[in-house]
Parts: structure tokens; sequence; C-alpha cells
């Protein structure tokens, strides 16, 4: 039976802690519209990784550090040089690719980490992967669920929220440092080309059937689990590999809701 | 102690990346007033209300409440794409009852918020996703949320900008009914529908260029503020006025 073998109960249960962490991450990261920067903190992480090797260290345990530095280092210069955003956003995007590219060129034999780091692979999961994300969710959940309105308001309307006291520079650094934390330990799932579709998806489907977030957050936890354990099953079966297997499901899944959707 | 005025703005000016955007600007707003401020885009309308409202600071001068404390509502300019949150009317309306971190809504917000609902018409709302409203449905429910506080002042940006006339002569018959417990600033572009009804008008570009009732002499305050002759038409019976 293959539920046997470690590996694969320490990738079911990454899948389980990952898909919870997605969708408290993902719903704020869809509903306050910032897909695209939480995309090009991801990118920017597989510079870290790329130091991680090079510096034959922990890879994922670099890219941490290495992505708030890197991310926050370029947004202020961004603001310091007047550089709108999404110009700031593409050049973290590419910058933190190419960094990663030259620093693994560097060392021989790991361009096979590349295409782990890039698209991910959930069996390649051990027990310290499984303690980082146990970790990063842990804090996730006390932080978002603690200030669940603060994070409501900042989403819904920044400026209103200013008004009725909210520290809005202070929730925004937080939620950009849990993207940033959430996208690194999910990378080695997902990987940093696919980690934004995780993220996305669920919340983009459920957001149009529910107006409670806390709905929407435990809704988007059982859709990541389906399209988790589905492209797994697929990845399994077609020998596939696993992290576009379940992005395949997913984005299948969400064209099939706004099929049904439009009817 | 007692105050007559909500407001005092003394010497009020803000400059953007070197370029004047508000310049020596005077006026108190008393207790139970309407004021109406018009003037061209660009004119600094919206500044002054962020500057007002606290979010941008000023460059100099000062703007002083008769309490440090005074519970500010606020109608912000509508942007298209803006309020399509999952959220009910009703939780969108309780939301502005926030009073800090770790602080729940308590009972007394539960009833403010329905007795708000009651006031403006809106029950049949309550579930409804945001996104949903018409125009005039959104605009009363953001009014609902500006007053949800009971506050001293209340600040509207260009409402009626996008409702259909029937639902800008409503809007306009709550606002006088507010007049009776807040003092009101409401910012438009719309003179038709208000030069006639309200009082006071400040006409702002820049600086201040008028302040008071412009129907003593509309055709020559209009002249100054917009630089060429404007024809004003009265919505309700579509009169030049």
């Amino acid at each position: 039976m293959i539920f046997e073998y470690k590996f694969v109960q320490l990738s079911l249960l990454s899948l389980i802690l990952y898909s919870l962490l997605a969708a408290i991450i993902g719903t704020f990261v869809v509903l306050r519209k910032t897909t695209y920067i939480s995309g090009g903190i991801s990118h920017a992480a597989f510079g870290g990784l790329g130091l991680g090797v090079f510096l034959s260290l922990n890879p994922i345990l670099v890219a941490i550090p290495f992505t708030l530095i890197f991310t926050s280092m370029m947004f202020y210069l961004g603001k310091k040089f007047k550089i709108e955003n999404d110009s700031t956003v593409s050049i973290i995007w590419s910058l933190g690719m190419s960094l990663g590219i030259i620093l693994l060129n560097f060392k021989k034999g790991y361009t096979g980490y590349m295409l782990g780091y890039l698209f991910g692979n959930v069996l390649s999961i051990n027990t310290f992967d499984i303690l980082l994300l146990s970790v990063v969710l842990v804090f996730t959940v006390i932080i978002f669920f603690l200030f669940i309105k603060e994070f409501i308001f900042i989403s819904l309307d920044p400026e209103y929220a200013k008004i009725v006291g909210i520290n809005y520079n202070i929730f925004d650094t937080v939620f950009y440092l849990f993207v940033t934390l959430g996208t690194v330990v999910m990378i080695k799932i997902s990987g940093v080309i696919v980690n934004i579709i995780f993220l996305t998806i669920a919340p983009l489907i459920t957001k149009n059937l529910f107006t409670k977030i806390y709905k929407i957050i435990f809704f988007n936890f059982l859709l990541n689990v389906f399209f988790s354990l589905t492209g797994l099953f697929i990845s399994y079966k077609l020998d596939f590999p696993s992290g576009p297997s379940i992005v395949l499901v997913s984005i299948a899944t969400f064209i099939i809701f706004k099929i049904f959707k439009n009817l | 102690m007692s105050f007559n005025y909500i407001l005092k703005i003394k010497n009020l000016g803000y400059i953007l990346n070197g370029i004047v955007i508000l310049e020596n600007i005077n006026f108190t707003i008393e207790e139970n007033e309407l004021v109406s401020i018009i003037g061209p885009n660009g004119g600094g309308k919206t500044t002054l209300l962020k500057l007002i409202l606290g979010i941008n600071k000023p460059t100099t001068g000062t703007i002083e409440f008769y309490d440090k404390n005074i519970s500010i509502g606020y109608l912000p300019q509508r942007k298209t794409d803006a309020f399509d949150f999952p959220i009910s009317v009703y939780d969108f309306i309780l939301l502005a009852r926030y009073r800090g971190i770790f602080k729940n809504f308590t009972n007394d917000d539960l009833r403010k918020t329905g007795e708000t609902i009651i006031k403006l018409g809106i029950e049949k709302l309550l579930k409804k996703r945001l996104s949903n409203l018409s125009g005039g449905e959104l605009q009363k429910v953001l009014l609902a949320r500006a007053i949800v506080n009971d506050p001293k002042l209340l600040i509207l940006d260009e409402p009626t900008s996008f409702i259909d006339i029937k639902s800008q002569n409503e809007f306009y018959n709550l606002l006088f009914e507010l007049k009776e417990k807040m003092s009101i600033i409401l910012v438009t572009h719309d003179l038709g529908a208000i030069s006639t009804k309200i009082k006071r008008i400040i006409c702002l570009n820049k600086n201040i260029n008028f302040d008071g009732d412009i129907n003593k002499n509309r055709d020559l305050v209009m002249n100054n503020l917009y630089g060429y002759d404007v024809n004003i038409i009265d919505h309700t019976d579509h009169k030049k006025l």
C-alpha cells in the first residue's frame, strides 16, 4: 500500500498544512488585489534559494531572510527613485530569478535543484520542511485571526482604515511579511513559478460564493486539499510532476466553476 | 465651555512634490451648518478633505476641531472598481464601529448599526453583497457607514456623481434631515442640485475665491471660479437659474 511509505505520509501531511496556509494568505492576497506583488515576492525567493545552494546552506532558510531584505530594499529604492510599484515588482521578479540562476550555475550538478524549486516537488518533502511549514502556519493562524478585523479593513478600504485609526503601514508590512514567509516555505511543494496559482485560484472561486471571511478561508482550505490530493493522485498515476499537476486540477476546477456560474 | 464652531481652518497650505495644491485656506464650520465646496477638477477639494480627515498632513497652517476626539463621518469619492470585496451590507456598516485592536463589537454596536439601517430605509439590502448594489443603493450604504457613529461632522466627497436624478433628490433630502444633528461638508460638481438649496458655498481653486451665498452674484462667482460663463440648470424643474 502506497500510504505505508514515509515520504508519502510526509507529502500528504505537508499538503494539508500547505492547503491551510495558502487558504489564509491567499484569501488576503486576492482580496487586496496583490497577486502580482505576491508573484514577485515568490520569484525573488529564487535568488535566495540560489544563494543557499551556492553557500551550501539550507536553501529555504537562506531564502527567507534574503527575500525579506531583497524585496524591502527594492521597494525602498523604488519609492526613493519614484518608480511605479508594478515596475518595481517586475524588476524584483526578474532580478530574483536571474540571481538564482547565476548562483546555481556556479555549482556543478545542481541544475536538478532548479527544476525542483521552479515547479516544486511534494515528494521531496522531509521532516524539517514539515516543521518549518508548521511554525509558519501557527504564526500565520495566530496573527491573521487575532487581527482579522484589521486585515479585513485594510483590504476592503485602506483609506477608511486609516480614518478609523488602524495603523495601515504596520498591517501592510505584516501582511507582506507573512506573504514572504508563506510563499518561501511553500516553494518545495509548489515551486516559485506555480506558487502564486495555489494562493489565488481557491479565493477567486470562493469570494463569489460567500460574504464571511471565515467561510471563505474554510472553503479555500477544502478546495486546496481537493486540488492537492487530486493533483497528487494524477501525478502518481500518470507520472507527471506534482506541482504542475495540482495547478492543472485547480485551473480546470476554476474554469468549470466559471462556466456553471455564467450559465 | 461651549463652542459654536466644529472646525476652524487657519492659513492652511499643502504642497506635494513642489507643486502648490492648496494655499492660504481659512474658514470655519459651525454647528449644524451645511457647507458645499465646489471648484474645478484639480482645484484641491479632495486634498482639503483628506487634510481635515487626517489622512494627509498640512504643509502649513492648522486644522482645529472643537473637540480633539470629534467623531467624523466620511463618504469617499467613488472609484469604479472599489467595493467588490465579498462583504454583506450589514457587516460593511458594522465594521465602521471599529474601536481598536482586540476590541470586539458590542451589543451597542449591533443596535446602532440596526438603527442606522432603519433610518436610511435600507433594511432590504442587509444581506446583499456590496458589489450587487445599484449606484443609488451603494451611496445610501456608504452614507449609513459614514453616520453609524453619530458623527458631529459629516464629510461627503462627490456623493451624487454616479447616481440618477431621482436618487440624487432622495439623497439631498436625507442630507437636509441629517443637518439637524451634525455639520456637513459636501464636495460636489452638482451645482444645479445645490445652488438654490445650500446657503453657503465655498469656491475652491487652490485658494478660496468665494465663501458665502452664491445666489447673490452667481454669474460673477462662477466666472471667477471656472474662467468662463457657467449656466446652472436646476434638475427639478430644468430651468436655467
